[in-house]
């Protein structure tokens, strides 16, 4: 019993190691944010439709702005398969886009979607300034679900 | 509260809306993608069902040389493109087309097609009516982000009234000056002296060849260039006399913040010029056309007007008498449907229009354009004035109802007979229902 209990507690005193060597995974910014928000969203983008991108920044802009700013709600795009168009350089959407990378709306882009993209270019396209290229989006995704992020996929 | 559906907004967004906003940079809609953004193939179109009345007056005679031609009807109040009655619905246009980025990771290329289906000069040729017809067929390599190689058919860069894109005119007629001069008609001798048939196609404003065109933007400012080398035989697509026209084009526009692209908020200069020769009867005719114009629109208000000079290859009007055992109902066309073009005079004219945008729903335009054509000579001389009113009525961003009413005055002031037959010029009413999707 006071072996359990001593496993318990050490396991409790792992957690924030555990999150420190999270933090330190440098393959893909999967760290989990540090935020204070109360509300939490991922907004999932993976359709080919352009509209889709427009309506994906509507969203993040009309919810950031119905809280205030980010430390009321954490926001992140992950872009994945024919979405991670969004987040491609050179994307009409740019501006907007750094507009609310500015205030505070993280966005993520699916490397193994490069990596395919890669192989039908001939070479890889470059992303946005200021997009973070994760492992796997939906891995992103599911991640984030776990740690309370809730994903609306507009 | 009014439903857009998103692909028909993005569509309208991208091409133009029904509103008369007419305040754009035409090359970079028309001719390129919103880069990652664009779809592989996108479907869109338009709809133009009409009704038009022309006053059909009757030619009186003031002078004795016009004295038989007395009572008879003129084909200019008969209803284009048949041109024996002067009342009744048409199908003015249908067009269907699709664009987009073949291979949408790679924002370097963009397609752009259209196709007619509606009857107009475009469909009706020399040899009777074609279902169907290409009016533009184009792929844009996009060297740099802003600046592009266009070629195979599509507009030719010139004055804003022949650029835009027609949908999104108040007007549903051209002015004197763009029909006459710009609209070009590829003729052929007739039989009977001085008179011309048609060949082919009218030419859209169109032509097949390649454009290098582009922007450059320097704070609030957007310069566009444009440059085409072309077969100069509209939208035919082949070249039939060896000839190539080269059509320069320039634009610097100030960006007065608010709206985008169709829509935007914009003052905007530009001048333009196309050289070329055109084979007629066995010789080549040099033929210049040039303009200069201003755009301006702030969301609700629109000027536009532009000066516009030719030179050789003057388009000298239908043949206007309808024979004599035609009808109030039923002009009956003469052999030849054409006057000989007036291979080296000159014209020139201008138009301005003013536009006002009520709200949302409503909005109103007048115009008044004039067109003096052979100036050269004075008998052939013919001057064109005519005041346009325009009312709109949007039953959405997609759908709208217009209405024209045209006060048409023509004279041939040194040419007493032909001054009896163009002062039969009747106006014109026309409605016009328009859906685009």
């Amino acid at each position: 019993m006071y072996q359990q209990l001593m496993l318990r507690v050490l396991l409790t005193l792992m957690l924030p190691v555990s999150a420190v060597f999270a933090a330190q995974d440098m393959t893909g910014n999967m760290e989990i944010p540090d935020t204070f928000a109360n509300h939490k969203v991922v907004l999932q983008i993976s359709d080919p439709n352009p509209f889709k991108q427009t309506l994906v920044l509507n969203v993040a802009g009309n919810v950031l702005k119905h809280y205030g700013d980010t430390t009321k709600v954490d926001i992140e795009v992950v872009a994945f398969g024919p979405g991670a168009r969004l987040l491609l350089k050179g994307n009409a959407n740019t501006p907007r886009i750094k507009r609310l990378m500015a205030a505070g709306i993280r966005f993520s882009v699916c490397n193994n979607t490069l990596t395919n993209m890669s192989k039908k270019l001939g070479y890889r396209p470059q992303v946005i300034e200021g997009a973070r290229i994760v492992p796997a989006g939906a891995v992103r995704i599911l991640q984030l679900n776990e740690h309370g992020w809730i994903t609306i996929k507009p | 509260m009014l439903k857009i559906r998103p692909i028909a907004l993005a569509t309208l967004m991208t091409l133009g809306t029904t509103t008369g906003a007419q305040a754009a940079n035409w090359l970079v809609l028309q001719g390129t993608e919103a880069p990652g953004t664009a779809k592989r193939a996108h479907v869109w179109g338009f709809i133009q069902f009409e009704y038009s009345q022309i006053d059909n007056k009757k030619i009186k005679s003031t002078v004795p040389a016009s004295a038989a031609l007395d009572g008879r009807y003129i084909v200019p109040n008969q209803v284009a493109p048949d041109l024996t009655t002067h009342s009744g619905f048409n199908i003015k246009r249908a067009r269907i087309g699709v664009r987009g980025n073949p291979f949408p990771l790679d924002n370097k290329l963009n397609y752009f097609l259209l196709a007619e289906f509606g009857n107009n000069g475009i469909t009706n040729t020399d040899k009777g009516r074609d279902f169907v017809k290409v009016t533009d067929a184009s792929i844009t390599y996009n060297i740099t982000p802003n600046h592009h190689l266009r070629a195979g058919l599509f507009r030719l860069p010139m004055g804003d009234e022949s650029i835009q894109a027609i949908f999104i005119s108040p007007y549903i007629n051209y002015t004197a000056v763009t029909n006459q001069l710009l609209l070009e008609r590829f003729l052929t001798p007739g039989t009977a002296p001085g008179k011309a048939n048609r060949v082919g196609s009218v030419g859209a404003f169109r032509d097949t060849g390649v454009e290098l065109f582009g922007t450059f933007t320097r704070g609030k400012w957007e310069h566009s260039y444009a440059l085409m080398y072309s077969n100069g035989n509209g939208i035919d697509m082949n070249d039939t006399d060896g000839n190539r026209d080269t059509t320069l084009y320039w634009a610097s526009t100030w960006l007065l913040g608010g709206g985008k692209k169709a829509f935007r908020h914009e003052v905007k200069a530009y001048l333009w010029r196309q050289d070329g020769k055109r084979l007629y009867n066995g010789s080549n005719y040099n033929r210049t056309r040039q303009g200069v114009g201003i755009t301006w629109f702030d969301g609700r208000y629109r000027i536009m007007g532009e000066y516009i000079e030719a030179d050789g290859m003057i388009f000298n009007g239908l043949n206007p008498v309808c024979g004599a055992s035609s009808t109030a109902d039923h002009c009956v066309r003469p052999a030849d449907s054409f006057n000989a073009p007036l291979t080296k005079d000159r014209a020139n004219g201008w138009y301005v229009d003013l536009g006002y945008i009520i709200n949302p729903r409503w909005d109103v335009s007048v115009r008044y354009d004039s067109l003096d054509r052979g100036t050269k000579t004075p008998t052939a001389l013919r001057e064109f004035r005519n005041w346009t009113l325009a009312a709109q009525y949007h039953f959405n961003k997609k759908t709208r109802l217009a209405l024209n009413y045209e006060i048409r005055n023509a004279r041939a002031p040194h040419a007493p007979k032909a001054d009896d037959i163009v002062g039969a010029f009747g106006n014109r009413l026309t409605v016009q229902l328009q859906a685009v999707f």
